[in-house]
């Protein structure tokens, strides 16, 4: 179910963000940007990054687009324009652009199963979930072996095939749900006052640097205001 | 088993820089930009998931600071830009760049040199609608070699002196 629900927002997404760089009306590709961040927003939910989820919800969804909408239609009143639609080299940025898509996703697709053996080495959730499935294997093929009617041991087989799937199913879930516990949001901020408070703390001091000099370039000539208001 | 999500995050990434690429548009620009960062925070957040680790979601946190950063200073820009030259496509804050010095196209076996004067005009005419910049310092010709053929100092765009 949640690998379905993840396919299926993958999909929504690079749907919508082909849409976002094909589409010529710039509100509507606005709009498109906006429906790709809500589905990224629920592939981090899967992944149980639910922070991650709100705050992209909150902050791309809400505030970015909404002000990028404000000033599009500020700057802009009439519908399109010939910069809109007239895209430049869109050939040689396609090829661009598909080459570096392709050559991530072929080093992410070769170097995957590697990473994946690491990870299994190490995780000892993985170590118990294996010793646990391995247990119950075993008593299963040993009745298998004693019931020795050859008319009943394909099915047999098939039925102990079948009690193992749902073993190793359990399992998954039980390591699903045993992360899920541990990465909820308390944990989260936890870890982001202890281990990642450098972090935090850069983060800060960018957004207020960010806010002095948003404000000192959006300011309209501060002297001239400055004149008008000792004449007023 | 791969998460389809990790594969989707390069894809933004492309599409984000194929859109960053051919747009004109200022504002659409700069979401091509976010696009592009939000393909590469959802790959954080798989890794750090697969990590067993919450560092995954923490750089996600990071990245999402430096967009709404990023956004503010970016609209400020717009705003201040537009306030200049009152649009938004990105084609009128060129008058910088070099002009184009094709030597292929339709040379007729003149030597570079030769042609200055129609490459010049055609500069002039590049920087046409650029009204009060024609006083702009203009960049040596690319084709011509400096090496073997030092420019003047005093060298001048024939047309574009003549305008002024």
């Amino acid at each position: 179910m949640e690998l379905w629900l993840t396919y299926a927002f993958c999909a929504i997404a690079v749907v919508l963000a082909m849409a976002f760089a094909l589409i010529k009306h710039p509100v509507h590709a606005a709009l498109s940007f906006a429906c790709v961040v809500l589905a990224a927003a629920g592939v981090y939910l899967l992944q149980n990054a639910a922070f991650v989820a709100a705050s992209t919800v909150v902050v791309y969804a809400g505030a970015t687009i909404i002000i990028f909408m404000f000033v599009l239609m500020f700057a802009q009143q009439t519908n399109l324009l010939d910069y809109d639609t007239h895209k430049q080299n869109p050939i040689a940025a396609g090829v661009v652009a598909i080459a570096l898509a392709a050559t991530v996703i072929a080093v992410v697709l070769k170097e995957f199963p590697k990473l994946e053996e690491q990870l299994a080495a190490k995780s000892p959730v993985a170590e118990v979930a294996a010793a646990d499935s391995a247990e119950i294997v075993k008593p299963t093929e040993g009745d298998v072996n004693a019931e020795l009617d050859v008319k009943a041991e394909p099915m047999s087989l098939k039925a102990s095939d079948a009690a193992t799937d749902a073993e190793t199913e359990e399992s998954s879930a039980d390591v699903m749900s045993a992360k899920a516990d541990r990465f909820t949001v308390a944990k989260l901020g936890a870890a982001l006052y202890t281990r990642y408070l450098l972090a935090i703390e850069i983060a800060g001091t960018l957004l207020l640097v960010a806010t002095i000099g948003a404000v000192v370039i959006a300011q309209r000539e501060p002297k001239a205001d400055a004149q008008e208001r000792t004449k007023s | 088993m791969i998460s389809p999500a990790l594969l989707i995050g390069p894809c933004l990434v492309a599409v984000g820089l194929f859109g960053f690429l051919t747009r004109r548009n200022l504002i659409l620009m700069f979401l091509s930009l976010e696009l592009m960062l939000a393909g590469v925070s959802l790959n954080f957040v798989v890794f750090g998931q697969m990590h067993d680790d919450f560092g995954g979601q923490v750089f996600s946190i990071l990245i999402l600071v430096v967009a709404a950063c990023e956004a503010a200073l970016a609209l400020s820009l717009i705003v201040a830009l537009v306030r200049l030259r009152g649009t938004l496509d990105s084609k009128a804050w060129s008058a910088l760049r070099e002009f184009q010095f094709d030597d292929q196209a339709g040379t007729g076996g003149r030597s570079a040199e030769d042609r200055i004067p129609e490459l010049a005009g055609r500069a002039a005419e590049d920087h046409s609608h650029f009204e009060g910049y024609e006083d702009l310092p203009k960049l040596t010709p690319a084709g011509l070699d400096p090496q073997s053929r030092p420019v003047d100092s005093d060298f001048k765009l024939p047309d574009l002196a003549g305008r002024a």
